[in-house]
Order: C-alpha cells, then structure tokens, then sequence
C-alpha cells in the first residue's frame, strides 16, 4: 500500500507524541512503529520536496535558456536565410518535444519531461511570432497569443503538474486583456467579425472549462487557483467591451458574489472553495468598500443609462440562477444530501443566504441607481450589506473551524468602522477621535483573539 | 491557504510530482461518496480522463504534433504567394513604430490603401455602414515597365488579371497583408526617410486569387 505523504514539522510532531503516547500506555511500540510506517520516510519525503523545488528550477532555467536562445538567434536573424530560419524554429520545437516524449515514455522521468514540453512550449510560441517576422506577417497581433494557448493547453491537459497551466493562463490573460482593451470595437469573431456584439473575448470560457476539469479531476488546487483569477479577469474585463463605464461597479461587485457563490457550492471545508473566496471576497469587498461613500453613489446616479443597467442585471441573475441550480444538483447527487431538488433548497439557502444577497443587491443597484437615482438609500444598503458581509465570513469561521475567514470577517468589519468614521466624523473628531477609534478597534481584535483561542482551546479539550 | 491534515488518496488521482497540495481531511469521506456516486456524476468527465489515461503516448504525440501543424499552416499560408505567385514592385509610404514583440518593423501604405470602393456608394451614411468587408485591388503596369499601381478597387472579385485582395478596416483604410516589413533593429528609419522623397518601392508576390507576401523594400 502506498504510503501518505508527510512534511519535515510533521513528521517531528508525529515522533514526538508516539514517545509520549507509548510512555502513557496508550500505544504498544509495534503500534507506533504501525503508525509511523502509514507515513512516507524522511528520505522520500525530503526527494519528493527536491522534486517539487527540482521543477521549479528546471522551469526556471528552461525559461532563462528559451530567452537567451531567442535574444541569440534574433541578433543574427536578419542575415539567416529563410529555409534556415524555419528549419531552427521546427528543428528547435520538434527536439525539445521529443526529448520531452522521449522522458516520460521511456525514461518515466515525469519532471524532466514536463520541464522539456515547457521549454518546448516556449519555443512553441516564439516560433509564431519568429514565422511571422519571417513572412512580414501583417494581422491581428492578439491572435498570436490565443494561437499560442491553443497549441499549449492540449499539452497541459496530458500533463500530471500545473506547470503548463501556468504559462496557458498567462497566455490566456494577456490575450483577453490585448482582445478587449484594445479591440473591442472590432465586434466577436466567430468564423469571421460579428459587429452586433461586443469583442469579449468569448473563446476565454472554453479554455477555462477544459482547465478546470483538469483541475478538479487532478485535484490541483493550484491549477483551480489559477483558473479561477483567470475567469475573474474576463468578466471584469467585461464592462470594457460592453461600454458600461461608471456602471460597471455594480457589475465589478456582482462578479465577487459569483465567486463566492460558486464557492458555497462545493463541500464545507473544501480546499477548493478557497480560491472562489479568496477571490470573490477581494472583488466584492472592495467594490462594496467604494461603494459604501455616498459622493460615489451621487456620482453614479449622475449619469444614468437604463439600458446598461437592465443588461447588467440580467448578466448577473442569469449567472446566480445557473449557480443555484449547479448547487442544487450537485446537493442531489451526494450519498448524504437531500433526495429531490425540494429538499435542496434549504440546503442551499442556507449557504447561499449572503452571496446570492451580494449579486442581487449589484444588480438592484445597478438598476436602482438608473432609474430611481436616490444615491442616499443605496448608500445606506450597501453599508448594510458590509457589515451583514463581515457577521458572514465570521460565521463561515466558525462553522468550518478557520481562524481564516474569522478574522477577515473580523478586519472587514473594522474597516467599515473606520472608513465610516472617517466619512462621517473625521471633521470633528481629530487626533483624539481617532486615537480613541484605533483604541477601541484594537480592544475588538484583541477580544477576538482571546475568543478565538478559548473557542479552539474548548473544541480540543 | 489553509492545509489539512492528510487523508486517503485515490490512486488513480494520485499526483507524482508535488506540485499540488496535499490532500485534505474530507477526503476519505469524499471517496466513499464518489464511489458510488462517480457513475452517476462524472460520467463525461471521468471518461475523458479515461481515454486519456489509455491512449496517453498516442494523445501526448498528437498534441505535440498540434503545435507543429499550426506553425507548418502558418508558414504554408504565407509561402504559397512566394512560391507560385507573380513579383510585382508597388510604390509604398512607411512609417516607422517599434513592436516591442516583434522588433523594428516598418508600416507601409500603397496608393490605393485609402481608396473607396467605386462600385460602393460613397455617401458619408454609406462609409459608415459598409464596415470590415473583402475589398480586392486590380494591378496594372506602369509605364516604366518596372511598377504596378491600383487602378481600382471594387468588392466584387476581380475575374481576370493580376489583383490583391484584401479587406476594409475602416473606411479609409484598406489592409492587403503586405503592410509590415520587419527590419534589423535600427535601420527602420532609413526606409522612411527613403519613403518621403517617394523612391521607395515593395517587391510583393501575389498569388492568383490574390493573396500576397512582401519579399522585399527596394530604394529606387
């Protein structure tokens, strides 16, 4: 059977309290000596910890190599002729891919083999915008780089590390980021230019879902991490191809909802959730943080356009409805959960209560701010809304026992106290306010620590 | 982010190299769900990964030779006018910006890259509906025997001759492919200075249905 794998700390701790257990009489030696054989040997944990660091140095370099390959052969470029031109540029490609193969197929030399189809990938995308040099390629320079991950992602897909996904998502991000900031005027292409809607990018979704399926089925939660920012940027990335300017605040905001929506529907607990928090939380905090000054909300309510808002509400609860009903399904299929989508929805509303608030209030906002303006009330929700956010992740904490979110939920809260301090009372208060508010926002946190610590000192005991 | 304690790994799942995270403590639940849950969930997905598993080394040389093909297409597409089509030289007007991916490389517009359609309407309304669309441009000689010139340009496919075709950005600027002639580095200013006194030519190869490749600047 094979063994689990452990860290240097653990492994220390575990020697450490099989001493004690066996002093205590809790464990027999030869139960120790069990307990420690269920864990990788220092030997093959320290190998595997080189093999992680092996790779990155190997990507490291390979990088470093690829780049000085190309600054050498490109100050010579111009005296090359063409046929030796593009015999180095597929000779190149073809041997680095070919070592690559020939590692893991032959050899069984996974991570030499991976750090070869990276370098191979490098050459890959160096030899687009080489041909194009070659042949005066005179087109639509963002293609390149979608071209680019379209060669790559198939190869990470075959792939047992995320070390590949890492250069599609950069590839990916620039893309959509080249794509939309500067072609949106172009309108969608699909087999040619469609002027009728916006150029977003839309291919970005195909790529994602591939990469996240690969993600979830690995169980990489690095490559989840990557996948995940890579989504948020395109649909923040969204407002800029649709012209929804000063609106899309509310669509900014709504987007952190998703994400943390999309997270509630995974396990309590689950890793993976992280990453839809961590992401949805910086995104719809921070746009709630702005949006909790009323200058903003005048602003905003200065300059409507009911068209945009009512689109904006619908890119948003078209996205919560599929959420939901993913979540529901999701809570249907598991040996424990609810037996029919009825019983489902509790379940999900439970979790679901303070995301799916968040995406409705952006999208009320947006409509509300359009069409009725009285920046003063959305003011006023929105300030509700982040302290109900802050009472959330605190809950989230508590729930799934991490100090994490906790103290987020703890910080987020703080920061509303003296962002409305400051709005409110900074006129007045002065040094001695503010002295006196730094006071009290550290006795809060210092109570919460000490709550923090009782609570986790109780559940151990 | 936050690690777990280690619990029960799927084998099948198991990661070589450790460049995820280990697993956490739902795990071992996890498992049992999925056991008796991954035929009715994960049946697309789990079989993907199944045919991938099986034809690993047929599938690993098919997305290698993926990338291969779209260079090969890249480098056909653009050869072909350069090996089977006719060399005419054009007058061109450059300008010089800098690429930061690509290196020097020089802009160059022709005498009919500004040209309207004439079998389009030529109402300022019209310009702005008529947006990106094929154009192509019908080459004749000059009368030095040397240079070719656009005489006109229409967006219906020329059936005879010698023509480019191209497409319209905008109404005021028509693209044909041989707009960027990559240089070495620094010298990119010498063909505009060239340019501005007009004795600055383009050897471009234009194959029969009117795509075309530049081969070289000439300074007449």
């Amino acid at each position: 059977m094979s063994k689990r794998e452990i860290d240097e700390q653990q492994r220390e701790w575990l020697l450490r309290e099989t001493v004690v257990w066996q002093a205590e009489g809790l464990v027999s030696p030869t139960q120790s000596a069990q307990i420690l054989d269920q864990y990788e040997s220092a030997e093959v944990s320290s190998s595997r910890q080189h093999s992680w660091a092996l790779t990155v140095l190997m990507s490291v370099a390979g990088l470093l190599v690829a780049l000085a390959v190309l600054l050498l052969i490109s100050y010579n470029w111009q005296e090359l002729p063409q046929t030796v031109k593009l015999l180095l540029i597929f000779g190149s490609l073809s041997t680095a891919h070919g070592l690559g193969y020939w590692l893991r197929i032959h050899r069984q030399a996974r991570v030499l083999s991976e750090a070869s189809f990276f370098f191979g990938s490098l050459l890959y995308g160096a030899g687009i915008w080489l041909i194009a040099q070659i042949f005066h390629l005179n087109s639509h320079y963002p293609d390149g780089m979608w071209w680019w991950a379209v060669g790559v992602l198939p190869l990470a897909m075959l792939m047992e590390t995320a070390l590949l996904h890492v250069l599609c998502v950069g590839l990916l991000a620039t893309w959509c980021g080249m794509e939309i900031l500067g072609f949106s005027h172009l309108g969608a292409w699909l087999f040619g230019r469609w002027s009728m809607l916006p150029n977003g990018a839309y291919s970005l979704l195909v790529f994602v879902s591939l990469g996240l399926a690969w993600a979830y089925r690995k169980r990489s939660t690095v490559a989840v991490g990557l996948y995940v920012p890579l989504l948020a940027w395109w649909a923040v990335l969204q407002p800029f191809a649709w012209d929804w300017h000063l609106n899309a605040i509310y669509f900014i905001g709504g987007v952190g909802g998703l994400l943390l929506m999309a997270g509630e529907i995974h396990r309590p607990g689950s890793r993976y959730a992280l990453v839809y928090r961590t992401w949805g939380f910086l995104l719809s905090a921070g746009i709630l943080a702005a949006l909790s000054f009323h200058d903003l909300n005048r602003e905003i309510a200065n300059h409507p356009d009911v068209l945009q808002a009512f689109l904006q509400a619908l890119a948003l609860i078209i996205p919560a409805a599929v959420i939901l009903a993913i979540g529901a399904w999701i809570a249907c299929r598991e040996e424990a959960g609810p037996r029919s989508l009825t019983d489902a929805w509790p379940v999900i509303l439970k979790r679901q209560w303070l995301p799916g608030s968040l995406v409705a209030l952006m999208a009320l906002l947006a409509v509300w701010s359009n069409v009725i303006g009285a920046p003063f009330l959305a003011t006023i929700l929105v300030n509700i809304v982040m302290v109900a956010f802050a009472a959330w992740l605190m809950h989230l904490g508590l729930r799934d026992d991490r100090g994490r979110p906790f103290a987020v939920g703890v910080m987020y809260f703080l920061l509303w106290t003296i962002m409305r301090y400051i709005d409110l009372f900074g006129g007045f208060g002065g040094m001695l306010g503010a002295a006196l508010m730094f006071f009290l926002c550290g006795a809060v946190l210092f109570g919460v620590a000490l709550y923090w610590r009782r609570r986790q000192g109780s559940s151990h005991a | 982010m936050e690690s777990h304690s280690t619990g029960a790994v799927d084998k099948d799942l198991r990661m070589p190299e450790n460049l995820t995270d280990t697993p956490n403590a739902d795990d071992a639940a996890n498992k049992a769900v999925t056991a008796t849950t991954t035929g009715r969930n994960n049946v697309g997905v789990t079989a993907m990964f199944r045919v991938f598993s099986q034809y690993s080394r047929q599938l690993l040389l098919a997305a290698i030779a993926l990338q291969i093909v779209i260079l090969l297409t890249m480098t056909t597409l653009r050869a072909r006018p350069l090996l089977t089509g006719q060399t005419v030289r054009l007058h061109v007007v450059p300008v010089d910006p800098r690429d930061f991916f690509r290196g020097d490389y020089v802009i160059l517009s022709y005498d009919f890259s500004r040209k309207w359609p004439t079998d389009l309407p030529t109402s300022s309304v019209a310009k702005r509906e008529y947006g990106e669309r094929p154009v192509y441009v019908v080459l004749e000689p000059e009368a030095d025997g040397l240079h070719w010139t656009g005489t006109k340009v229409t967006i219906e496919r020329p059936t005879d001759g010698l023509y480019l075709q191209g497409r319209m950005v905008s109404p005021n600027h028509l693209e044909f492919g041989i707009e960027s002639f990559y240089v070495q580095e620094g010298t990119g200013h010498q063909y505009e200075e060239v340019a501005r006194t007009g004795n600055l030519s383009a050897e471009v190869a234009v194959a029969d249905d009117g795509t075309a490749a530049l081969r070289a600047l000439h300074i007449d």
